[in-house]
């Protein structure tokens, strides 16, 4: 049998994938936290990462991409996730802890021809998840994605990863 | 080394008039300009090395560069700041390989040549095989001329009859001094850096640092969606498209400033120890002190330094179409955890690496230099607030918050320096 954490993994990354970011961001619990380290080992309120949102602040990027146009995504990404490694960890009837491999390639569309734009861009990434089951539904209360790249420069990230 | 453009080519890209004031688009185009940029800016002036936090301790080092040269900055043992050539005397292979770290000694991967921090050659392997006669005392790790501080703020130079640090400095001064008091008599530790890169010109990030007439059209959507979260930024003037209030300043040293003219905190602090922290401020410097010290203020070191509120933004050159920018959140030392965690996530989320503001602007810079292919597109126009700016005696200029000011006084000390006598 298929786990429900594996489902709720690949629906989270085909809702990226096909920009449901407003479907994508209820798959997340109300105290979630989402967070692209620099350092995995520090604490992300006092140690610099490339993203440490809360729900607020990931409802305010799906706002800013999804309604406002914001320029970076004028034209947009297109992305594809390829997810692999699953492996998850029932801790309780109501949490389970998930690992997985996450290989995420971008692409701006318009014309290719322009600096900026064209470009095929690999984010690889290790994953992490604590997800948790609210009624019947298991929703996202902790991701981490701890990218190949991240203490080095990254052409500013206006998509969600 | 490529041919030196002569001072009359490079004085005809920087036109001042009454009425206009344009730059060429050559003076971001191509690897000649930029390797004089290097050569008569990069290594003549003083370049930003480090924040003193980075370095603490005896045995820190960090790599850097001054222009495209690779530096490493390091405390030595007795406690001095050095700043080193990446390479080692024997037979040039890089030294420091990490980004940084604590170390007694440097040791060559090559052949175990060894050194201090301070450069200072220790060891040699078999070194029973070099002649008679033969100098070790030129064999120091190659030291940068000149090494000052101010204000916590490391800079070296390549150009050992440099000016004083505090006459570069200039009228730059005075606002390093009220960013210094922002920490209400403590200091400042920066955090690790946003680190992002683009594909242009280094001087479409650094005109763009203290640019007041960009936010309401680049971060419109930002400004958009802040609305509609209420609380979450507090005291933006969010409905002009150009702001109305606060200054813009350009100083004859080169350098710029953009101010708000009010504070641009974020929310999501406990009114109690924001209150904590205000009234701090204003028993060290009074009710009017304080305000100023809250009051939004970024500026611009000439070339490439910018102090934020909240973050400390290195521009680096990479090439003359690539650079990186490195953003440190600056948090103060013994502060409230709520007033540090707020600076960390407003410095990240706003202008970091996944930035709501900054983002936007990287790709207005990859444009840019997309644009720069149109080579019969020849001029751009700086001449907002010309002629209708305040000249104060030492030269400074202030003009309002969406004026070009401070990009003109970046021009002129850019047009200085680049014609110069090399
Ligand atoms: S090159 Fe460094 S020891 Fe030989
Ligand atoms: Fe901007």
């Amino acid at each position: 049998m298929i786990h429900p954490v594996q489902k709720l993994i690949l629906r989270e990354a085909q809702l990226l994938d096909d920009m449901q970011l407003d479907d994508w961001l209820a798959l997340y619990t109300d105290d979630a936290t989402y967070w692209v380290p620099i350092d995995e080992t520090a604490d992300p309120l006092k140690e610099s990462s490339i993203i440490y949102d809360n729900r607020l602040r990931l409802a305010m990027r799906v706002e800013q991409i999804m309604r406002q146009n914001r320029v970076a995504q004028n034209p947009g990404s297109n992305t594809l996730r390829m997810v692999s490694n699953i492996d998850i960890e029932d801790i309780d009837a109501q949490t389970a802890s998930a690992r997985f491999a996450l290989l995420l390639t971008e692409v701006r569309s318009g014309d290719w021809r322009q600096k900026g734009l064209g470009e095929t861009r690999l984010f690889p990434g290790h994953c992490k998840l604590v997800c948790k089951k609210v009624g019947d539904t298991w929703k996202i209360q902790q991701k981490t994605i701890v990218l190949l790249s991240r203490k080095q420069p990254i052409v500013g990230l206006s998509f969600l990863l | 080394m490529n041919a030196r453009l002569p001072p009359h080519t490079i004085t005809k890209m920087v036109d001042e008039q009454a009425h206009e004031f344009r730059v060429a688009t050559a003076a971001y185009r191509g690897p000649e300009v930029f390797a004089q940029e290097m050569e008569q800016i990069f290594y003549k002036t003083w370049i930003y090395l480090c924040h003193e936090s980075e370095i603490a301790k005896p045995g820190d080092f960090k790599s850097t560069q001054i222009g495209t040269r690779p530096v490493i900055v390091t405390r030595g043992r007795e406690g001095g700041i050095h700043a080193l050539l990446n390479a080692c005397t024997h037979r040039g292979a890089t030294i420091c390989r990490e980004e940084k770290g604590n170390t007694r000694a440097f040791v060559c991967p090559y052949h175990g040549w060894s050194f201090r921090t301070s450069g200072e050659l220790i060891g040699i392997p078999d070194d029973a095989r070099y002649p008679e006669g033969f100098n070790k005392s030129d064999k120091n790790l190659k030291s940068v001329p000149r090494v000052a501080a101010y204000g916590g703020l490391v800079f070296g130079s390549f150009n050992p009859d440099v000016e004083p640090l505090e006459t570069f400095l200039g009228g730059a001064k005075q606002h390093i001094d009220l960013w210094l008091k922002r920490t209400a008599g403590s200091t400042y530790r920066v955090a690790t850096s946003h680190k992002y890169g683009f594909d242009g010109n280094w001087k479409f990030q650094a005109e763009n640092v203290y640019d007041g007439y960009h936010p309401g059209f680049v971060h419109r959507s930002a400004f958009n969606t802040v609305r509609k979260f209420e609380g979450s930024f507090e005291n933006r003037e969010l409905h002009a498209a150009v702001r109305q209030q606060g200054y813009t300043r350009g100083y004859p040293e080169g350098h710029g400033t953009l101010e708000a003219g009010a504070p641009l905190e974020s929310g999501g602090i406990d009114p109690a120890v924001r209150d904590a922290y205000n009234t701090q401020l204003k028993t060290l410097y009074g009710e009017d002190g304080a305000a100023e010290v809250l009051t939004n203020r970024q500026f611009l070191i000439f070339p490439n330094l910018t102090i934020f509120d909240f973050n400390i933004r290195v521009i680096q050159p990479i090439a003359h179409d690539r650079t990186e920018v490195y953003s440190y959140p600056l948090m103060i030392d013994g502060a409230h955890d709520e007033i540090n965690a707020n600076r960390m996530l407003d410095a990240q989320t706003r202008v970091g690496t996944a930035g709501i503001l900054s983002a936007d602007d990287i790709d207005v810079f990859a444009g840019g230099q997309n644009a720069l292919r149109t080579e019969a597109f020849e001029w751009i126009t700086l001449s907002r607030g010309l002629g209708k700016e305040e000249v104060k005696p030492d030269g400074e200029r202030v003009g309002v918050y969406s004026d070009e000011a401070p990009q003109r006084a970046f021009w002129r000390k850019w047009r200085a320096l680049m014609a110069a006598a090399a």
